[in-house]
């Protein structure tokens, strides 16, 4: 218990240590929001790695895993080429004008403060139901490391994540998911040979796992319509999820975006991979486990020796924090910077935003533990949380951003419909529809077929709107 | 046999087309860097956050 206690107070005070390093770099929104928007490649693509990288891929994924078998992990493709898509197809354009947040980039394309409104109501709620499902994560693993009740774990999380993230924004979050990020890799990297060895080498591995679970090498764990819908959902949610777009806002240029983007690539694929080969380790050394979620953390305490299951708790944590404080700047940008400046008191006095701002993400952050211990959010498995709000966030945003910068005619009556039609049938199939399809696929058609149908039946926009995204035309 | 192999193509399957994604993920950074292009200017801004990203030219 002490060594753990020293490997995490250690970890803590760095990440304490560039709050307060960032508090003193921090003299205006675009610092707060977007980290003054000169991020080079290695912080920019390191940003994006660790903000995707999150429990859901040491707790979620290997949950996920150790149920269905190898078959899932070929989801783990859609991430690169969605990345690719990013710096290729999307980046060029909607970087061409640089704003501080998603909904601000609506609001100029759709010249409307309502779609911006709109859009910052979505990320809100469903940011708040992500944050959630990672608060729930880090209480399990603060059970498991400090035996403390996962209640308050979950309270102490949110406590550390908030001290860093509201006082230092954007800046303390990127250098924070830098320690973060080379963190799980160490981690991910030594304890992978570790847990082979455990199990008598890779070829046994395989033995051993074919016959705990003869289906883990087949493509019948998951039905194939689901497989396909779910590498959808992650491949649109990568490209359109806030968190990931206001980062191309953050870096310099485009050159250090495609950079960044590659090294972002490298690394969330190849920790994910590793994270798969744990999974199996997981399969043979704990065959009857409650939950698959308890895989991860059961690895770090039972298999591995003190000091590296220390870094691997340590690890996992990095992951979870490193994606809810981006998700807490991107909700308390929605609350203060999108809705209060916005609708409620736009002529505010740059000290009086930040301030706001510093408010927004502390409210933010307070109402996910606070529904928590109210009872309300517990219980999924944490992987299927993360694609629900990448199902939401991909039927929400893909088709305004994507068809925003690549097709004039887009009007803001086809995105709002687009953004509405794509949540309550994202919504509603989750409730309703067969579970053999990612509820992503009947919301991103139905968000697609919005999109296109009210733009076309619409007053086409004005000259004015377009003239930022489609110069000269 | 056909089991054997159908296990092994669906893990090891996975580390090689990742392998494959990234090299032609290398090949397409360089050929755009590679294109002798203008670096323009940004377009209009609405001076929210500061300066264009983009470069002009650069859209596919």
């Amino acid at each position: 218990m002490s060594l753990h206690l020293w490997v995490f107070g250690a970890y803590f005070l760095i990440v304490f240590g560039i709050g307060w390093y960032s508090l003193r770099h921090t003299s205006d929104e675009a610092d707060y929001w977007i980290a003054g928007g000169k991020l080079g490649w290695a912080l920019g693509g390191a940003t994006l790695a660790a903000t995707h990288t999150s429990a859901g891929t040491f707790i979620g994924t290997i949950g996920v895993m150790y149920t269905v078998g190898w078959s899932f992990g070929w989801l783990v493709l859609s991430i690169p080429l969605a990345y690719w898509f990013t710096a290729a197809v999307l980046a060029p354009r909607f970087t061409r004008v640089r704003k501080l947040t998603l909904p601000a980039f609506l609001e100029a394309r759709y010249y409307s403060r309502g779609i911006r409104g709109l859009s910052a109501a979505i990320i809100l709620v469903a940011t708040i139901v992500y944050i959630q499902a990672q608060i729930v994560a880090g209480g399990l693993i603060a059970n498991i490391v400090f035996g403390v009740p996962v209640r308050w774990g979950m309270i102490g999380f949110t406590v550390i994540l908030l001290a860093y993230t509201v006082i230092g924004g954007m800046i303390a979050v990127v250098y924070t998911d830098f320690v973060q990020l080379v963190i799980m890799i160490l981690g991910v990297l030594l304890a992978v040979p570790l847990a082979i060895r455990q199990v008598d080498g890779l070829d046994n591995l395989f033995s051993y796992v074919q016959a705990v679970n003869p289906l883990t090498f087949t493509w019948e764990g998951l039905p194939g319509t689901l497989l396909f819908t779910m590498g959808l959902a992650f491949m649109l949610g990568s490209v359109a999820t806030p968190e990931k777009l206001i980062r191309l806002y953050a870096m310099k240029d485009m050159s250090t975006i495609r950079r960044g983007v590659l090294f972002a690539i490298l690394v969330i694929t190849g920790v994910n991979l590793l994270v798969f080969v744990l999974s199996l380790a997981s399969v043979v050394l704990f065959p009857v486990l409650p939950t698959g979620d308890l895989a991860m953390p059961m690895i770090a305490r039972a298999v591995l020796p003190p000091t590296l299951g220390a870094l691997m708790l340590a690890a996992i944590t990095s992951a979870m924090m490193s994606t809810v404080d981006s998700l807490l700047i991107v909700a308390g940008s929605a609350l203060s910077y999108d809705l209060y400046q916005n609708l409620v008191h736009p002529g505010a006095s740059e000290k009086q935003k930040v301030m706001v701002d510093r408010l927004g993400i502390l409210v933010v952050g307070c109402i996910p533990v606070l529904l928590l211990l109210t009872g309300v959010g517990e219980g999924e498995l944490v992987q299927f949380i993360v694609l629900l709000f990448t199902a939401l966030m991909a039927s929400a945003f893909f088709m305004p951003v994507v068809l925003g910068v690549y097709w004039r005619r887009g009007t803001k009556e086809g995105a709002a419909s687009a953004m509405i039609g794509g949540v309550l049938a994202t919504f509603l199939w989750k409730g309703f529809g067969p579970e053999t399809i990612d509820p992503v696929l009947p919301g991103f058609v139905v968000s697609a077929v919005l999109m296109v149908g009210v733009s076309l039946l619409s007053p086409p926009p004005p000259k004015e709107a377009l003239e930022s995204y489609f110069p000269g035309g | 046999m056909r089991s054997v192999l159908e296990a092994g193509f669906i893990f090891w399957g996975l580390f090689a087309t990742f392998g494959l994604i990234v090299v032609l993920y290398v090949i397409w950074m360089v050929w755009v860097e590679r294109r002798k292009e203008p670096i323009g200017t940004s377009g209009a801004d609405s001076g929210e956050g500061g300066s264009s990203v983009g470069e002009r030219g650069e859209d596919p």
